[in-house]
């Protein structure tokens, strides 16, 4: 049996962990199972890929983690911190200081210029100041985007604003991003350009990054592969990995 | 055979499936569907209490009119207001009518029947059964109460129902108070009406014998009128008879009679219909927005829709289905809703013009039905018609690509220059109204409406104008959000701008109409300050706050003129004088010093040449009666003298607040030797400096010799008096304005709601990225303020414009008065107050059901 410590010991060892998390939703009066005391381990660092079919509870899956939504039974663990305690605020409070979201729809703010998307995670906590604008000058030029910071999001296409995004979220140096299917509403270059982006600004910061993808060539770019099926995820090793 | 060309579909049936799907969306937006109803009912509601009192108050004065009329077609008056009864006696004896009776009328009340004004009405009962029929057949009167009131001083009939409302029966002795003076009169027997309209005349008459009545009203051998009824098909009738009456007498058609004394409200009420319509087109803005944003909202649903294979006439008749629904519900609630604030405006109204135009006996007339249906159809027509534009925009959405809300926008920042243009042309065609000279003032409202609406339409570019300029400046105050909510305010100008178009108009009006009120406080101020010179006034008890016409007891005007410790004492005549253009007020006075006590128009002459000429025959006008009669100085008026029609030089056009009908001034030796009339219905006294008028009131009070009671104040008390009316009158259009920015705000709190369903998913993602329950509030508020503030900002030019319409035009045309412009910071502050406050206030709820959304419901949201 596990003792106190070694339990703690291992929630550390393991960067997010997830303890026998349940999620249901009501749709139209019946029950909709979406996680089953599902088990998740992920480490320090690792670059996550979470497969599964239209429906499988994938986002939900992102929204847990955030703390944007909340789980019916289980635990969730984020370096230590345990999410499932906390109430709304602090789990607002926690997600704006240590989440990166990257949206398949982009979902930049359409009235902010490219500039003000960007450094908005740090407007919010309290955080623009030099040291601030020039994190941000740091990412927009890591995207390639600084030259358009004028620019409202109208004005871009699909791949630039997705690089918005990007850059938005990790602007406040945060210790996970969340990317929920980020190439869904991009062709397939564009798509690939965002993926390698990613996995470079990310795996660069030392960032655990989680991404939720229905395909297996996105999913080719992470450490690891889990796949959410019947609400628990099935472990499998990355077909490029080998046995 | 029965065949249909090819392309060609015959539909007779709309269908289901569009109902289901029409009544659905009604349904679904249940809050905007509620809002919606509510603007309209309000909006009907203020329409439907307006009229309702409008209406009340003329049937009101009908009724009374009706009640000592009767039957009436013509009338014989005296131009000196006494007639000699020798005068109906040689009408009988030369056998010229057949139909004629004698009339002795008055106002009086009584405390032990309720104290409100009754009419005392002295008849012949032998010769009146034609005319009035209320002791004729169909209303009950036995004998036995017959004998004591033909036979009997001091005899009078009431209704059954005054009489027992008031605990009197048959012998009963009671008190009548007639121009201060207390009468005793017994009851002789009671009348029951054969109908309700009857019942509701006889409740406001107190009937007596023409003998009584002169008794009573101290005109012993003498007649008020002579009524007549004259064949109808012989109007040679008439005219013959004119010219056999003696001098002095005149005879008039009752019906230009009574014409002319209701047309005296007639600019009142116009005004007050005017002003009521307000908050129907405010709740019209709501609809339009409220519909354009459903419109908006559905394109996608629409262009599938057009798909299938519905017809744009289809998709037309779903939204205005759903205008239609909405503005049945509305409109019902509306008229249900008016009939329960009619309660207050009848009163309001019928008190106004009890106050300042005529005194009516008649109360609780019942709702006039039309009214209501008229409130009820305009109400649906007004919706159905402001639908018509979104139902257009819905119909032509294109099958194939349903127009993203993005493109409409785009749209909109295209046209807010073209509508301001628009706006510009519309505001300027009203101020050319202006100019069309009319009898009643309907185009110069109309040109008002245009302005204020001209004023509306710049809102969107004028809107987008200020929120750009101030966008630096909040983003310097709240960062991030200080950017978003002034953007996203001008990236939804298709909704915001008609939203902060309607507050704008609201609270428009109410600077508007607050400067007018103010501006008219100040000029009547000024004007009392300037006409009341004396020190103590003394008039008899009146049932009107205009200017009394009561005889003051001779015997009190001839010991005030001995009374020690006074300066000076004027007398004052003030009455109704015969004129070819109706009855005109006339004030006969010996004040010495007019000539300077008057606010004369620029263009009179000199002080002391007024007085000169005044003195020698000339009269002076009030501007409200220069303007209605077209008359300046060096003109002529008419009036009708014991000695015929004659002419009088106007010499001077001074400023008057007193009434809207106007008045002119004579000098009380001309007025008396003309029309040979001694009374005096007001005395000014002017003391010694160093006097306390207080106590001179008091000495007056308990020294004069008299029966009649008398109001007896100083200076002060009067101008407080006039001040109290004056506050009085303009309660209803202080209530008008509040309900209009209600409207007004349930407009806001709707387009804020409405915004709140799209913004849902980017309010999600702020909320992802970590944004917290506090900085939602600020976010939400700040856009709200700004719409505030910005339709605040807006109103102020609109509102000046506005007050300076009222003041020189709208007010001048109807009631003839110039008021002086006094321009007060305090209106501004209170418009930008009311208009920051309502949009703070309506965005609570948005903010609140923001913040209780999930973020996670949010970025699901589609």
């Amino acid at each position: 049996m596990e003792t106190t410590d070694q339990a703690a010991g291992e929630r550390l060892k393991d960067f997010i962990r997830l303890e026998k998390l349940t999620k249901h939703y009501r749709e139209g009066g019946q029950e909709r199972m979406i996680l089953q005391d599902a088990d998740l381990a992920i480490p320090r660092g690792q670059f996550l890929a979470i497969l599964g079919k239209s429906g499988s509870g994938k986002t939900t899956l992102l929204n847990l983690i955030s703390g944007i939504d909340r789980a019916d039974a289980g635990e969730i663990y984020v370096n230590g911190e345990r999410l499932t305690g906390l109430k709304e605020p602090a789990r607002t409070l926690f997600r704006r200081e240590r989440i990166g979201f990257i949206f398949q729809f982009f979902n930049l703010i359409p009235t902010l210029t490219v500039w003000e998307n960007v450094v908005l995670p740090l407007d919010l906590t309290g955080k623009l100041n030099g040291h601030g604008n020039e994190r941000a000058a740091e990412m927009l030029q890591a995207v390639g985007l600084l030259n358009r910071r004028g620019a409202f999001p109208d004005r871009l296409s699909g791949g630039e604003q997705q690089r918005v995004a990007i850059a938005r979220a990790l602007v406040h140096d945060p210790l996970v991003v969340l990317a929920d299917e980020p190439t869904g509403n991009l062709d397939e270059e564009t798509g690939k350009s965002i993926l390698a982006l990613v996995d470079r600004l990310t795996r660069g910061a030392g960032k655990n990054l989680i991404l939720v993808t229905h395909s297996a060539e996105a999913a080719g770019y992470a450490d690891r592969v889990v796949t959410l099926r019947d609400g628990k995820f099935d472990e499998q090793h990355a077909p490029w990995q080998g046995d | 055979m029965n065949s249909t060309p090819p392309g060609r579909v015959i539909k007779t049936v709309f269908p289901r499936s569009l109902v289901r799907l029409g009544w659905r969306y009604v349904v679904s937006h249940a809050w905007q569907s509620f809002l919606m109803v509510l603007g309209i009912a309000l909006g009907v509601a203020v329409m439907v209490s307006i009229d309702l009192a409008n209406a009340s108050a003329s049937r009101a004065f009908s009724l009374s009119a009706e009640a000592v009329t009767g039957k009436a077609t013509h009338q014989i008056v005296s131009v000196s207001g006494k007639m000699d009864e020798t005068v109906y006696t040689n009408l009988r004896l030369s056998g010229k009518v057949e139909l004629a009776a004698p009339v002795v009328t008055a106002l009086v009340s009584s405390e032990v029947l309720g104290g409100a004004p009754l009419q005392l009405l002295g008849i012949d009962p032998f010769a009146d059964s034609p005319f009035r029929g209320y002791l004729g057949s169909g209303n009950e009167l036995d004998t036995e109460s017959l004998t004591p009131f033909l036979t009997r001083t001091g005899a009078v009939l009431l209704s059954a129902e005054l009489a027992a409302r008031s605990g009197l029966v048959p012998g009963n002795s009671f008190t009548l108070d007639f121009e201060g003076r207390t009468r005793e009169v017994f009851l002789a027997g009671t009348l029951s009406a054969a109908d309700a309209l009857t019942r509701r005349s006889l409740n406001g008459l107190v009937l007596a014998d023409i003998a009584t009545a002169q008794d009573l009203t101290e005109k012993t051998g003498q007649l008020d009128r002579i009524d007549l009824i004259l064949p109808e098909d012989d109007p040679g009738a008439a005219t013959a008879l004119q010219a056999d009456l003696p001098a002095g007498v005149r005879l008039e058609a009752v019906e230009a009679r009574q014409g002319s004394i209701e047309q005296m409200t007639a600019a009142f009420q116009l005004n007050l219909t005017a002003l009521s319509m307000l908050a129907l087109v405010v709740g019209l803005f709501l609809i339009y927005n409220t519909m354009t944003f459903s419109v908006v909202r559905r394109r996608g649903l629409f262009g599938t829709l057009r798909s299938l294979g519905v017809t744009r006439s289809e998709v037309f008749t779903l939204v205005i289905s759903e205008a239609l629904l909405v503005g049945v519900v509305g409109s019902l609630l509306g008229v249900g809703l008016g009939i329960l604030l009619g309660r207050n405006t009848v009163n309001m109204v019928s008190q106004t013009i009890n106050d300042l135009y005529f005194t009516t006996t008649v109360r609780a007339v019942g709702l006039p039905f039309s009214s209501l249906v008229k409130g009820g159809v305009i109400g649906v027509l007004a919706t159905l018609a402001t639908a018509v534009p979104p139902a257009v925009e819905a119909a032509l959405v294109e099958p194939r690509a349903a127009q993203l809300r993005s493109g409409l926008e785009k749209k909109t920042r295209l046209i807010t220059g073209l509508m301001g243009l628009a706006g510009l042309i519309l505001a300027g065609s009203g101020v050319l109204l202006f100019q069309i000279p009319a009898k009643n003032n309907i185009p110069g409202l109309a040109g008002t409406v245009m302005v204020v609406i001209g004023f509306a339409m710049l809102s969107a570019v004028a809107m987008r104008g200020l929120l750009t300029a101030v966008t630096p400046l909040t983003g310097r105050l709240f960062g991030s959000l200080g950017r978003m909510a002034p953007r996203n305010l001008v990236n939804t100008l298709s909704r915001t701008a008609v939203a902060v178009a309607a507050l704008m108009v609201a609270v428009a009006v109410t600077i508007g109409v607050t400067l007018m009120i103010d501006s008219f406080r100040f000029t009547v101020n000024v004007w009392l300050e300037q006409t009341l010179q004396s020190d103590v006034y003394i008039s008899a008890p009146s049932f009107t706050a205009n200017t009394s016409t009561i005889s003051i007891d001779p015997r009190v005007v001839d010991q005030v003129a001995a009374w020690p410790g006074l300066a000076r004492a004027d007398r004052l005549r003030s009455t109704a004088i015969e004129s070819p253009d109706g009855p005109v007020n006339l004030s006969a006075t010996t004040n010495p010093d007019v000539g300077k006590e008057r606010l004369f128009k620029a263009g009179s002459r000199a002080p002391d040449e007024i007085m000169q000429a005044l003195r020698e025959g000339s009269v002076l006008l009030s501007e409200p009666l220069a303007n209605r009669l077209n008359l300046s100085v060096g003109d002529s008026i008419s009036l009708y003298t014991p000695e015929g029609e004659r002419n009088f030089p106007v010499a001077a056009i001074f400023y008057d607040y007193a009434s809207s009908q106007g008045s002119l001034l004579i000098w009380m030796e001309q007025y008396r030797q003309i029309w040979g009339d001694t009374a005096v219905t007001s005395i000014g006294l002017r003391l010694p400096p160093g006097s306390d008028p207080d106590q001179v009131v008091r000495d007056l009070q308990s020294g004069l010799q008299t029966d009649q009671q008398l109001i007896i104040r100083p200076n002060k008390s009067l101008r407080q008096d006039v001040m109290e009316v004056f506050d009085r009158t303009f309660a209803i259009t202080a209530a008008l304005r509040i309900l209009a920015t209600i409207v007004a705000f349930i407009g806001v709190l709707s387009t804020l709601l409405l915004l709140q369903l799209e913004k849902q998913r980017e309010i999600g993602v702020l909320k992802a990225l970590g944004l917290t329950g506090k900085q939602l509030w600020q976010l939400v508020m700040l856009e709200t303020g700004l719409m505030g503030l910005t339709a605040g900002i807006l109103a102020v030019p609109t509102g000046v414009a506005l007050s300076l319409i009222l003041i020189y035009v709208i007010n001048l045309r109807s009631f003839g008065w110039t008021l002086q412009f006094d321009m007060r910071l305090g209106a501004f502050a209170m418009g930008l107050l009311i208009a920051v406050s309502a949009a703070l206030l309506a965005g609570v709820v948005p903010a609140w059901r923001l913040s209780r959304m999930e973020a996670a419901e949010a970025i699901r949201y589609e």
